[in-house]
């Protein structure tokens, strides 16, 4: 449900204004922490500005999006939604330049998979990459973890899809007036995959994506639903609650149409930048990082090896014990 | 991890180790899951993210163990529950006397509190049995291990795996290789818990899957498409046919249950899945409100943890050294009006 589900209650916002000021709220962290030594002005030349970090994103929703189109097996569309409401969660809070959204974007896809019941093993999940298939399967499984942390483990999405299921179920029971309702799912789908590559998913609720998809895909179509919407469906709301309605669908009308182009020609330029001034702690191929993981590996296993010398010992003194053993006394040549 | 002192090993899961722990800032004892991702060739495992996924959409519930947090340690996803002293199993098991009546509607009462709160919030446990089922150190029941858990919708076309639940306590469709099946299947298999606090054995203890079936078809008769529509359209339906054989009446499957008893169990251990009774009906059946009435739960046994050799405690309450010392103690002032003095 979501009106109990964590969506909800963790990843709505009030507006896009707050979402905007959380992303410039990282992209201002990053840039403190690791421009310690730097003027304004090198800073500028230097970081990302949380713009130039936005169209990145945006970038990798796009290439995110073909990669799952292209996928095989051909993949639910819920898989996609699920993937890059993540790939917004995570850069709600985190920059860009920390951790390299070509990586992200990976995990999102296949963290998704594996929660919507996609079942993909990593490796067909990297039969659908090009390159260094071993590598990218270590990228991802390197970020699952975090990816799932900087989630706070929210990990069900409730997505459009199955609201505009249910409303044409509902044209077609209630609302028998209109002729043919399946001319309206063209139409419809076609707003939700807009709507996918705009920060709608945390600012409306799935039922609203979907009620105005219908609703736009209606207008163009020509099929006239003011009765369906005010008469059935919204029966019974009170007129203030139906206003607040229209103007959430309005909104949400605009900001998928009025969407605004990604600037492919800087996109050469901007990642050039980000591999200068990304974090290469978290960078699989770096050397920083390699020997990161080396050292938590060690200890992990100097853990591995203490707790069997322990237990071994343990052991022996049980069975030192059970034979009346005493301790090793040694002895003394007199 | 650092937020947490080890008290030592519980078990072990399907997935790792089971740690008990106490949380420093909150003291409150915790089952600690371990997963350990390095050796995984496919990262995360299904199981833990359903359990994830459904604990982290509901809320609080007194039947349904409680996920406190999830974070990683190094290379491993830790998940931590409220501590459980023990499970029904160990209670049907570990009991030299059998339950009482009140005793098992006690139970009852809050394995279908806690299986309506999940069918409720659309979860589907899929594999409720007794192991599944923890018992709190106030004897409390709490639903546990959603590892199989899906959240299901409506009206689904999804298609699901068959191989759920553990054996005894598949439902027949299941046994049938059915993909589309629903709440169902929690029911049935709250019917053969019931029927096992009831009889203390399990009712359908097949060894295989073949054998369960006929444990099921044995007591319950031969389906066919009259009394179970649908059923010819299952999978495996045809891939095996049975000798058509009667039902034998429950009263002779669990001879010393009472008029009520039997007549609840009966609307769990039906053929077609919607038959069922629902868990939220079931609370409103008159089994649970004529005498003997359920347990209070301060009635309820509560086994110690026999396994791994952990060592028995004899007194209810740890001695815990971080409270000071009058804090532990009750101030007779405030007792003193409550004392009813006898002449």
């Amino acid at each position: 449900m979501f009106a109990s589900s964590s969506q909800l209650k963790h990843w709505m916002f009030n507006n896009e204004g707050e979402i905007q000021s959380l992303r410039q709220e990282a992209n201002a962290r990053y840039v403190e922490e690791h421009g310690t030594k730097m003027s304004e002005e090198q800073r500028q030349a230097y970081f990302l500005s949380a713009s130039e970090e936005r169209h990145l994103c945006r970038h990798f929703e796009f290439v995110l999006k073909e990669f799952c189109s292209r996928f095989q097996p051909p993949m639910p569309k819920y898989v996609l939604g699920t993937a890059l409401c993540y790939f917004k969660r995570f850069y709600i809070n985190c920059s860009a330049m920390d951790y390299h959204p070509k990586d992200i974007m990976l995990t999102c896809v296949y963290l998704a998979s594996k929660v919507e019941e996609f079942n993909v093993s990593i490796n067909q999940f990297v039969g659908n990459l090009k390159g260094d298939r071993e590598k990218f399967a270590n990228i991802i499984l390197t970020f699952e973890l975090l990816l799932m942390d900087k989630l706070n483990y929210h990990l069900l999405i409730h997505n459009p899809y199955r609201p505009m299921e249910g409303l044409f179920i509902d044209l077609k029971t209630r609302f028998r007036v209109l002729e043919n309702p399946e001319k309206l799912r063209k139409g419809a789908e076609e707003f939700l995959e807009k709507s996918l590559m705009t920060d709608v998913c945390m600012l409306f609720a799935p039922s609203q994506v979907a009620l105005t998809a219908v609703l736009v895909s209606a207008a163009k179509e020509k099929a006239n639903l003011d009765r369906y919407v005010t008469e059935t469906l919204l029966k019974g709301m009170s007129p203030e609650d139906i206003k607040k309605l229209q103007v959430q669908i309005k909104k949400l009308r605009y900001m998928v149409k009025s969407q605004e182009q990604i600037p492919r020609e800087q996109m050469a330029h901007l990642q050039r930048k980000l591999d200068h001034c990304r974090n290469q702690e978290n960078n699989p191929e770096s050397e920083v990082y390699k020997r990161k993981l080396q050292e938590m590996l060690n200890e992990d296993e100097e853990i591995q090896t203490k707790k069997r010398k322990k237990i071994s010992e343990e052991q022996k003194k049980k069975d030192d014990e059970l034979l009346f053993m005493p301790s090793y006394v040694p002895s003394s040549n007199t | 991890m650092d937020q947490h002192t080890i008290l030592g090993r519980i078990g072990e899961g399907a997935h790792g180790i089971v740690l008990k722990a106490k949380h420093i800032e909150s003291g409150e004892v915790v089952a600690l899951k371990k997963v350990p991702l390095r050796k995984l060739e496919d990262g995360i495992p299904h199981t833990a993210l359903r359990e994830i996924k459904a604990l982290q959409e509901i809320e609080d519930n007194p039947y349904v163990v409680k996920l406190r947090e999830v974070f990683p340690h190094g290379t491993s996803l830790v998940l931590a529950f409220e501590y459980m002293l023990s499970d029904l199993s160990e209670v049907i098991r570990n009991t030299e006397k059998p339950l009482t009546e009140g005793q098992v509607k006690s139970y009852m009462l809050m394995l279908l509190k806690g299986v309506a709160f999940c069918h409720e919030n659309n979860i589907m446990h899929r594999d409720l049995k007794p192991a599944n089922l923890l018992i709190s150190s106030t004897g409390h029941l709490k639903i546990a291990d959603f590892g199989l858990a899906r959240v299901f919708q409506n009206k689904g076309d999804r298609q699901y795996s068959h191989q759920v639940a553990t054996r005894w306590y598949r439902a027949p469709e299941l046994l049938y290789g059915a993909r589309k099946y629903d709440e169902g299947v929690d029911l049935w298999a709250v019917g053969c818990i019931f029927g096992e606090l009831l009889n203390n054995s399990p009712l359908f203890p097949g060894e295989n899957d073949i054998e369960q079936l006929c444990q099921v078809l044995r007591v319950l008769g031969t389906p066919n498409e009259k009394i179970w529509p649908g059923i010819s359209e299952l999978p495996d339906y045809n891939k095996i046919t049975f000798p058509e054989n009667n039902p034998i009446p429950l009263e002779e499957i669990v001879p010393d249950a009472s008029a009520e008893a039997l007549n609840l169990l009966k609307k769990f251990l039906v053929y077609p899945t919607k038959q069922r009774i629902s868990a939220k009906e079931a609370l409103l059946h008159p089994y649970f409100f004529t005498e003997p009435l359920p347990a209070h739960h301060s009635e309820l046994p509560i086994p110690q943890r026999s396994r791994r050799g952990l060592p028995r405690r004899q007194q209810t309450h740890d001695y815990n050294i971080d409270i000071p010392l009058e804090k532990t103690l009750i101030d007779p002032e405030l007792l003193a009006p409550h004392v009813v003095k006898i002449k």
